[in-house]
C-alpha cells in the first residue's frame, strides 16, 4: 500500500470553488497545489510532477484545453491522470478531451464533493 | 365585273339581307332584258313601219329604264315593286283582251307567278295572283257578252286559268321552301350573332389582309367606334397603336399567323370603358381558319386577365415580403416552374421558366443532395391516391452570396390511378432564423456556464457544513443548511433542463440509437429514484415487462431523459401508500402517416395513484414550465420542463406521448415507440442526463 501522501494539482480561475476544493481535498488527506490560470497549472505541473490533476476549462490567459494539449505532449505530462472539472456541458469539449486521454469529465454543478472525492481515490488507487 | 355587280344590286352593297339583294338583282336584271327586247322590237317594228305595235314597245321599254334608274336614286323598291306588278297586271288584261303579237298574249300569263310570288312574297303574291284570275274572268265573262273584245276562247282561257294554277301551286311551295330555309339560316344566324355578343371575350374575325369582318358586341364596345370598326384595318386601330411597342409585337404576332401558327401570348389591350380609356392586360390569341385546305380567314381573341395577373403580382410580392419561393414540378413532363422569388432566393438574377431538375439541384450543398433525394424518392413511392405531404427539411444551398439554409415543404398530387403527377412546394431562406436560434442557444450555454460557477461554490460548502468538515453544527443548523442545499440542487436541475430545453429548441439533438433492453433500464432507473426517496410513503411499485418484449433501438442516454422525468413526476405526486406501476408492453398501434409500414411498437404505461391533472389544465401540461395548480401545492420543487423535455424527445426520434388522468385518482402516461426504434441523427448536441449522484 502507498503511504505517501498524493499530491493533487487543482487549476482553476474561480476563487471560492478553489477554496471548496482545497478544504474539502486537504481534509481528506490529499497535498494540494493550486494554479489560477492554464499557464501556471502547466508550469506547476510540469515542475511538480502531482500524482493527480483536477483541470477546469474556462480560464484567463491559457484556457483548459490548450494546457491538456501542451501538457500531453510532454514524456511525464503523457501519462499522469487528469479529471476535467468544468461547468461547461459542451460535446467538443467532451470529446477533445477524450482524445487527449482525460480520466473522466465531470460538471462541478452536477458532482457533490463526496463524489468527487471518491472519484479521485478510484483513479489513484489504479 | 365589279361595276356591272354594283348596277344590278342598285349599289347595294350590305350582304345582311340577301332576299333583297336578290330581289334588287332580278328587278334590275328584267328591267334591263325587258329594256333591250322592248326596244330591240321596237326598232325593228319602227324600220318596217309596224308603228301600231312599235310605239308601245319603244314605250314599255322606257318604263323598264325609268324603273332601273328609280331604283338606283330613291331606294324605294316596295314602290318599284308595286309598279312592276301591276303594270304586268295590267299588260296581261291587254294580252288577253288583244291577242298580243301573232295571238301569244296569254303566254305572258305564266310570268306574274313568279313575278308576284318572289318580289311580293307569298301572302301578297296570293293576293295578287287572285285579282288577275278574277279580272281575268271578268274580261272574259265581259268579252263574251260582247261588252269588251277578247282574243281567246273559252277553252283557250280555262286551260290557261288550269295550268296557271297548277305552275302557280308549285311556284308557292318553292317559294315557301326558300322562305323556310332563308328563315332558319337567319335564325341560326342571329343565335350565333347573340351567343358572340353575349361573351366576355373579345372577339374578332379578321380577313387575311387585316379587316375586320366581324367583331362581337364587347369588341365593338371596347374599341369605342361601335359598327365603325367593321371593315376597318384590325392591326391600325386606337386598342394596339396606343403603345408602338404593342403594335409592333401584334402586327409581327399577325405575320406569324399568316404562316399558319396559332400564336397565343399575353398582350396590353387599350379599351374605352364609360369611366375613359384603360390599359388591360388581356390572354390574346389569333387562329388561322381553313376552308378546304385553304386559309380564309384569322379568328382573334382576347381574354382580360387583369385581375389575374394583380393577383399573381400580389402573390409574387408576398412571396417577397416572406421571403417565400414556391415550385412545382410537373411529373408528367418533367418541367418544374419556379416563382420569382424562388429564383432570388436560389441565388439566380434571371427568371427563365421551365427549370430542369437538374438545375434545381445543383446549388444544393452536395453533404445535402443524397437527404433531399430521399425525401423525394420516398415521396415517389406512395401510389395512394390524393395527396401526400412531404416531410419538412433543412438544408444548405450555396450561391453567390455564401451559404444559405432553407426550409422546404412539400406535397405530392397522385391520380386516381396511383400515379404520382405533380409536386408542389414552397422554400423558405431560414438562414438569418438560425444564426437568431445559434446566438439564443449560445447566449443560453453561456448564461448556464456563469449560473453554474456559485451553483457549485454553495453547493460545496453547504456539504462541507453539513458533512461536518468546518466543525460540529446543531441540529437547526443542520436544518437550515439542507434547505439551502435542498434549494441550491433545485438551481442546478433548473439550469441543466434550460439547457436540454434550448438544445431542443435547436432540433438538432443528436440522436444514436443502439439496441437497448428497454425493461433493464426502466429498473435501473426506477432503483435509482428509489434509492433517492428522501420522504418514505410507503409506496407500492410494480414493474410488468412483457417477457417477449425485444431489445428496442433507441438512444439511451435521451430514453433516460424521458423516462427519469416520467418516473420522478409518478413519485413526487405519489400520496401516502400510493401505487405506481411501470408497464412496457408490444403495441399494435399503427402510425397514421406511412401506409407503407406496418407499424406496430412498444407502449410503455407508467401509472400512479397520485394528485392527477385538472380538467381545465390539460392542454398546458406539456408546456414549458407549466405546473398545475395542484402539482405545485403537492410539491413545491419542480421545473415545469420535464413534460416539455419528454415530449420534444419523443417527437423528435418518432415516437409518441399521451396521457389519462383523473383529478385526486391519478394519471397514467403512455410513451409509444415503433418496433423500428428511435430515428438516429448524427452530429447535434446531447442532453444533459439528471443528476445520478
Amino acid at each position: 500500500m502507498d503511504t505517501k501522501i498524493k499530491k493533487i494539482l487543482v487549476i482553476e480561475d474561480e476563487k471560492p470553488l478553489m477554496l471548496a476544493l482545497h478544504d474539502k481535498l486537504t481534509h481528506e488527506g490529499f497535498h494540494i497545489l493550486e494554479a489560477g490560470d492554464g499557464e501556471e497549472g502547466l508550469r506547476l505541473a510540469l515542475e511538480n510532477h502531482p500524482d493527480l490533476i483536477l483541470l477546469d476549462i474556462v480560464m484567463p490567459t491559457m484556457d483548459g484545453m490548450t494546457m491538456l494539449k501542451k501538457l500531453r505532449e510532454d514524456t511525464w505530462g503523457k501519462t499522469v491522470p487528469i479529471i476535467v472539472l468544468t461547468n461547461l456541458s459542451d460535446e467538443t469539449k467532451i470529446t477533445e478531451s477524450m482524445r487527449n486521454n482525460v480520466y473522466d469529465y465531470l460538471i462541478k454543478a452536477n458532482w457533490k464533493l463526496e463524489d468527487l472525492v471518491q472519484k479521485v481515490r478510484e483513479k489513484l488507487s489504479q | 365585273m365589279e361595276i356591272w355587280k354594283n348596277f344590278l344590286y342598285s349599289g347595294y352593297t350590305n350582304q345582311k339581307d340577301l332576299l333583297l339583294a336578290r330581289q334588287l338583282f332580278f328587278i334590275n336584271s328584267y328591267s334591263v332584258l325587258g329594256f333591250f327586247s322592248a326596244v330591240g322590237f321596237g326598232s325593228v317594228h319602227l324600220l318596217l313601219g309596224n308603228y301600231f305595235i312599235a310605239l308601245p314597245e319603244i314605250i314599255g321599254g322606257s318604263v323598264f329604264l325609268l324603273i332601273v334608274l328609280f331604283l338606283r336614286i330613291s331606294k324605294h323598291i316596295t314602290l318599284a315593286k308595286i309598279i312592276i306588278v301591276t303594270t304586268q297586271g295590267i299588260l296581261l288584261i291587254v294580252m288577253l283582251a288583244t291577242g298580243g303579237i301573232d295571238h301569244t298574249g296569254i303566254y305572258w300569263y305564266f310570268t306574274f307567278p313568279v313575278v308576284t310570288f318572289f318580289l311580293l312574297g307569298r301572302g301578297a303574291g296570293v293576293i295578287a295572283l287572285l285579282c288577275l284570275y278574277i279580272v281575268t274572268l271578268g274580261v272574259f265573262i265581259a268579252g263574251s257578252l260582247g261588252i269588251t273584245s277578247i282574243a281567246y276562247t273559252f277553252v283557250e282561257v280555262r286551260q290557261l286559268l288550269v295550268s296557271l294554277l297548277i305552275v302557280s301551286t308549285f311556284i308557292y311551295l318553292y317559294q315557301k321552301a326558300v322562305d323556310d330555309t332563308e328563315k332558319q339560316v337567319r335564325k341560326i344566324s342571329v343565335e350565333l350573332e347573340e351567343y358572340l355578343n353575349n361573351m366576355s371575350t373579345f372577339t374578332a374575325k379578321i380577313s387575311l389582309d387585316g379587316k375586320i369582318l366581324f367583331a362581337n358586341k364587347i369588341a365593338k364596345e371596347a374599341s369605342g367606334l361601335g359598327e365603325e370598326i367593321i371593315g376597318s384595318q384590325f392591326l391600325e386601330g386606337s386598342w394596339w397603336s396606343f403603345d408602338p411597342t404593342v403594335k409592333k409585337r401584334v402586327s409581327q404576332a399577325f405575320r406569324e399567323v399568316l404562316t399558319g401558327k396559332i400564336v397565343n401570348y399575353d398582350e396590353k389591350l387599350q379599351v374605352a370603358t364609360p369611366a375613359g380609356l384603360r390599359v388591360l392586360t388581356i390572354n390574346f390569341s389569333m387562329v388561322p381558319v381553313f376552308i378546304e385546305n385553304k386559309m380564309s380567314y384569322i379568328v382573334a381573341e382576347g381574354r382580360d386577365i387583369t385581375k389575374l395577373k394583380k393577383t399573381e403580382a400580389a402573390l409574387s410580392e408576398a412571396q417577397e415580403i416572406a421571403k417565400i419561393g414556391s415550385w412545382e414540378w410537373d411529373i408528367t413532363s418533367g418541367n418544374i416552374i419556379w416563382s420569382d422569388m424562388m429564383f432570388r432566393i436560389m441565388g439566380y438574377a434571371t427568371i427563365q421558366n421551365p427549370v430542369t431538375l437538374e438545375k434545381a439541384m445543383e446549388r444544393i450543398d452536395p453533404a445535402d443532395q443524397k437527404r433531399v433525394q430521399n425525401n423525394i424518392q420516398t415521396a415517389l413511392m406512395q401510389k395512394q391516391p390524393g395527396e401526400f405531404p412531404m416531410k419538412g427539411i433543412e438544408y444548405t444551398i450555396n450561391i453567390p452570396r455564401g451559404k444559405r439554409i432553407l426550409f422546404g415543404d412539400a406535397r405530392l398530387l397522385i391520380d386516381s390511378t396511383g400515379k404520382p403527377h405533380m409536386m408542389i412546394g414552397t422554400v423558405r431562406d431560414i438562414t438569418e432564423e438560425k444564426k437568431i436560434d445559434r446566438a439564443k442557444s449560445e447566449f443560453v450555454a453561456l448564461a448556464s456556464h456563469q449560473l453554474r460557477t456559485p451553483i457549485s461554490a454553495i453547493g460545496w460548502f453547504s456539504e462541507m457544513l453539513l458533512a461536518g468538515d468546518s466543525g460540529p453544527i446543531t441540529p437547526e443548523q443542520k436544518e437550515h443548511l439542507s434547505q439551502i442545499y435542498q434549494s441550491n440542487e433545485r438551481m442546478a436541475s433548473l439550469v441543466n433542463s434550460l439547457l436540454n430545453v434550448s438544445r431542443l429548441e435547436m432540433g438538432n439533438i443528436s440522436i444514436k440509437p443502439e439496441l437497448v433492453d428497454l425493461g433493464h433500464l426502466s429498473h435501473s432507473l426506477l432503483q435509482q429514484i428509489i434509492k433517492k426517496q428522501k420522504i418514505e410513503r410507503n409506496l407500492t411499485i410494480t414493474e410488468k415487462y412483457d417477457p417477449h418484449l425485444v431489445k428496442l433501438n433507441v438512444d439511451p442516454e435521451l430514453m433516460k431523459v424521458v423516462l427519469q422525468n416520467l418516473f420522478s413526476n409518478a413519485f413526487k405526486y405519489s400520496p401516502q401508500n400510493g401505487k405506481i406501476t411501470i408497464a412496457i408492453i408490444p403495441s399494435g398501434q399503427k402510425q397514421e402517416t406511412n401506409a407503407k409500414n406496418s407499424n406496430e411498437g412498444v407502449l410503455i404505461q407508467i401509472s400512479d395513484t397520485g394528485c392527477g391533472i385538472p380538467e381545465g389544465q390539460r392542454d398546458k401540461i406539456f408546456t414549458k414550465l407549466f405546473r398545475a395548480d395542484n402539482a405545485k401545492a403537492k410539491e413545491p420543487d419542480g421545473t415545469g420542463l420535464g413534460l416539455y423535455i419528454a415530449k420534444e424527445i419523443l417527437i423528435q426520434t418518432g415516437g409518441k406521448i399521451w396521457f389519462e388522468s383523473i383529478e385526486n385518482h391519478g394519471s397514467t402516461f403512455f410513451i409509444w415507440l415503433p418496433t423500428t426504434g428511435m430515428i438516429g441523427r448524427a452530429g447535434g448536441k446531447t442532453l444533459i442526463p439528471e443528476k445520478e449522484g
